[in-house]
Order: C-alpha cells, then structure tokens, then sequence
C-alpha cells in the first residue's frame, strides 16, 4: 500500500498507473467494506472516469499537483454536485446537492479521483448509532471496536487502505478523534485555513474542515490542495497559504516543545501505552535537539464546558427547526445530545463565548514563547463499539476540544500500539497558522518511529 | 429540579418529546448543569465576548 507521497512520485514517473490504483482500491473497498461499513456510496464510475483522466494527463506530462491520480473520499457532510450527501441521516437519506463544497472542487481541480461518500456520526455528532439507515464504521484494527467520530468513516477507509486520504471535519475532535483510534495522521487546521461552505454546519463557530491520510506528509500534500481564503466563508482567513512541505525534512532540531502534562496525566489520565507512547515521543525530540518543558494552562474541563455549551446551542439552532417537526427521524444519540440545547439560555452562550475569550489569551501566553504543544489527542486505544458512553462528552474532558475553542492547528499522530494492538495516539498543537511547524514535528516524529510500518491485519492479504 | 417541573420546560421550548424520551434527557440534565455552570464562572464585567460584531460584511 502506497503512501499518497510515494503513489505521486511513481505517478510522476509513469511507473504507477492511475487506472490500476483506483482498480486496486475498488478491489479493497468491495472486500472490506462489507465489514467495516466505511462507505456510504462508492462511486465506482466517477472514480474510473477520474482515474482515466489522471492516466491521460500523466502520459501528456500535464499532471496538475501531486494529487493527480490520487484514490480520495469524502466525508458524507461535504456537499458532492449529483451524489447524494446524507450526513448519515434519515433526515436527507435522498438529498443530492447541486454544487460541489469548496474543498470537493479544489481536491477534484487537483485531479484526485472521488472513490465515493465516507459514513459520519449523524451530522457529524450522533454515533455511533445503530438506529440509521446505515450501519456505523467499524475499527479496522479490530472490527469490534469504535473507530471514534465523527469522521468515521475517513478513519476506517485510510487506515484499511479503502482509499489514501479523505476529508474530515472536526467541531470538537472529529478528525483527530477517527485519526488516533484508527491510528492515522489528521488535522484540524487552524479556524479560517480552510473553507466551509458547502459542508454541512454542526457549530459554525467551532467547525473545521480538514484532511487524514496514512502520514503527517500525506496531510501535508491533502490540506494544500484545500487551503485558502474563500471570499463566500465568514470565517474564511484572508491571508497567504504557507507551503506545508518546505520545514517537512528539518526535523526537531531547535524547535521549543511544551507539554501540558497536565492535560493527560491529572485531567483526564490515559492509559499507559498513551503515557508510553508521549514520552516516546519526548525523547526521539530530545534527541533531535529540540528543547522541551512542562506547560501549565487551566485543566481541560474549563476548556471543554465553554466548548460544549457553545457546540450544543450552536447546533440546536441549526437543527431546531427540524427537531421541532422530525424528532424521531433522527437517531436516538443525535436528538438527546442536541436536545440539550433547548434548555440552554441566552445568557449561557454569550457567557461562555466570553468565557473562551479568557481561554484564547490564555493559550496564546502559554505558546508565547514555544513552538508547538503536545499532549494526548484520546485517552487509550479503541473501546468495543457497544461499550461507548452516550454522555462521554460530559463525564470526562476530550483531549481535543481545547484546540476548536481556541482554534489553534491540531494534529494526531500514531504513537504506537496499546495491549489489545489497537494504534494509541498524541497531538501536536500550533500557533494560529503554523500548520507547517506542526506537520514538521509531526514528519520528524514518524521518520523516526516504526509505526508507519504497520497496517491493520485485515488488510495486509490484500496489498497490491 | 423535579421531574414534573424538567418536563415542564422541555415543553415549554416547543419539543414533542415522549414521557421516556424526557426521562432519558432528565437523568442527564445534572451532568449538563454541571458543564454549564463551569463554563460561565464569574467573569470580569469588560470581558469581550470570543465573537465580536465586525460591520464589514463578507
């Protein structure tokens, strides 16, 4: 199984044919999917006629990025112009929009090839559920257990190499979440990288659009095809996209590393290969020459109740007028979290609006003279699927919720493998658009390691 | 709160919700107190909001 780095180097040279790797991952999709429910919609003609026109182009010497040829899904919120786009509902289980969203133009301009609608948490925070039209995503690791959410279905097919990258969203962890627990790389990167138009809204203010793939070079790769300011987005930022591949090969050296060891070991602890797999990491930057210290912030429950009260009445008031009239057509999961929003007051929004002001500054002072952050981005390897708490979010502080509050670029990355050979994860967190500091770390963490070098078992009879 | 006085208000934002349905919501209602009253400790009276008004549209 190709990286999306190494497919568009063999593409580049003629030694890879586009048409052959999208058979290949069709091939995989027809033999996985069955069990790992990670597509929705495979769109098998699109992605032939796709992969041809990337085969031309190749002969020609015209390939457009280093995406050309590239097996890629969406995420099944990201609006596709005459594909139907359910968000996993019953609620738009026929919906078929009639414009692409920005991110699925500009991945298509790139000449990606649309292998088809990856399965989400219903509107990308009910799951998982099994009262869907469609089944959940299941963990290719071990297909018992959750992959996370709501970008679930992302998660499963890149790990299970279903696809090479795939688009998530993240309103508090969506990417980072499927990514750590399918042991993958995702960002979310800073709020106003990239666009949002055109992908269904859960939390305006709290909505990220983003890329997962295999390694943190692979994002680097999916999320330049989908930076940039977008006149029609509110949030949009306008200002000039960095190249993320320039700092990829400059490794740890010299870099300023805080940790809020805090986060993982006293607020939320996590498990020891967690524990194991940060400290790791530690070392292999130490030992590259970076400088690292302890960070203290306030503990991550200040940061998740603003984040959640926001989420909740940000989301009821996108769905109130359906939750009003259609209740029960959503899963149960989806209407009881977001139900909670119609109890929330006016004052309760506004205050914790403020409230994530204190804790913007807040961050910012702690990063004033660092480069990165890390701490855990879940707490331990993957639970069984039906052993996942319906009020997770309120019982126990999410290691990423922080990072949409604040709105910094987060990354999750594979540290290793806990007891049970599931991928256990840690995050890597920038300054406001220092994506490319964040995805050098992250390159010279996975460089260093083993962990790339392992796929999950289920999908290994089947490579290429 | 009581469960009477909890079904009460959900009824009063307009949900239909059913007796079971606003049990369920009601076990957890104590929980969410809880994140709400955390997230909006006593702030300084010039606290700024994270989202200010900008009047040029885009």
């Amino acid at each position: 199984m190709h990286t999306i780095a190494e497919a568009a180097a063999l593409i580049a040279a003629k030694k890879l044919s586009p048409v052959e790797l999208t058979g290949i991952c069709l091939d995989r999709i027809k033999k996985l999917n069955p069990t790992l429910h990670a597509f929705l919609l495979v769109t098998e003609d699109r992605a032939l006629e796709d992969a041809k026109a990337a085969e031309a182009r190749m002969m020609a010497g015209t390939l457009k990025s280093p995406l050309d040829g590239i097996p890629i899904g969406h995420k099944d919120i990201y609006n596709t112009a005459g594909i139907r786009t359910t968000a996993h509902s019953k609620l738009l289980e026929h919906n078929v929009p009639t414009e692409d969203s920005v991110v699925v133009e500009k991945w298509a301009e790139a000449g990606s090839v649309l292998m088809g609608k990856l399965a989400t948490h219903e509107f990308a925070i009910g799951g998982p559920s099994f009262d869907l039209p469609w089944p959940p995503a299941r963990n290719p690791w071990n297909p018992d257990h959750f992959t996370a959410g709501s970008s679930s279905g992302t998660g499963a097919a890149v790990a299970a190499g279903l696809v090479l990258g795939g688009t998530g969203s993240d309103t508090g962890g969506s990417i980072r979440g499927p990514s750590a627990l399918c042991g993958i790389a995702g960002i979310k990167p800073t709020y106003g990288l990239s666009s949002r138009r055109g992908v269904l809204p859960l939390s305006q203010t709290l909505d990220h659009t983003g890329p997962m793939a295999w390694t943190v070079q692979d994002c680097a790769l999916l999320l330049q095809a989908m930076a940039g300011h977008d006149p029609l987005d509110p949030a949009s930022a306008n200002r000039p996209v960095a190249n993320f591949c320039a700092d990829l090969d400059k490794g740890a050296k010299g870099l300023r590393i805080g940790v809020i060891r805090h986060f993982h070991e006293v607020d939320n602890p996590v498990s020891p290969a967690t524990k194991q797999g940060i400290e790791h990491a530690l070392d292999v930057f130490r030992h590259q020459g970076a400088e690292i210290r302890d960070v203290t912030v306030s503990p991550m429950m200040d940061y998740n109740a603003p984040g959640w009260v926001i989420l909740t009445a940000e989301a009821y008031a996108v769905h109130e007028p359906w939750l009003k009239e259609r209740f029960n057509d959503y899963g149960e999961l989806m209407r009881d979290r977001l139900a909670l929003g119609a109890l929330l007051s006016a004052t309760d929004y506004v205050q914790a609006l403020r409230r994530r002001r204190m804790l913007c500054v807040e961050m910012r002072d702690a990063m004033a003279d660092l480069d990165i952050l890390i701490t855990a981005s879940a707490p331990a390897e993957a639970p069984k699927i039906d052993e996942v708490p319906k009020w997770a979010m309120l019982e126990k502080p999410g290691f990423t919720m922080p990072f949409n509050l604040t709105g910094l670029p987060a990354l999750s990355v594979c540290s290793g493998y806990g007891a049970g050979g599931l991928p256990v994860s840690l995050q890597i967190v920038g300054k406001p658009f220092a994506e490319a500091t964040v995805f050098r770390a992250g390159h010279a963490y996975e460089m260093a390691t083993a962990w790339r070098g392992k796929r999950p078992a289920m999908s290994i009879p089947l490579a290429g | 709160m009581d469960k009477d006085t909890f079904g009460a208000m959900v009824d009063r934002t307009g949900l239909t919700l059913m007796d079971p349905q606003k049990a369920v919501l009601f076990a957890a209602y104590p929980m969410f107190q809880a994140m709400v009253a955390r997230a909006t400790p006593p702030m300084p009276r010039e606290a700024e909001p994270a989202l200010i008004f900008l009047p040029e549209v885009r």
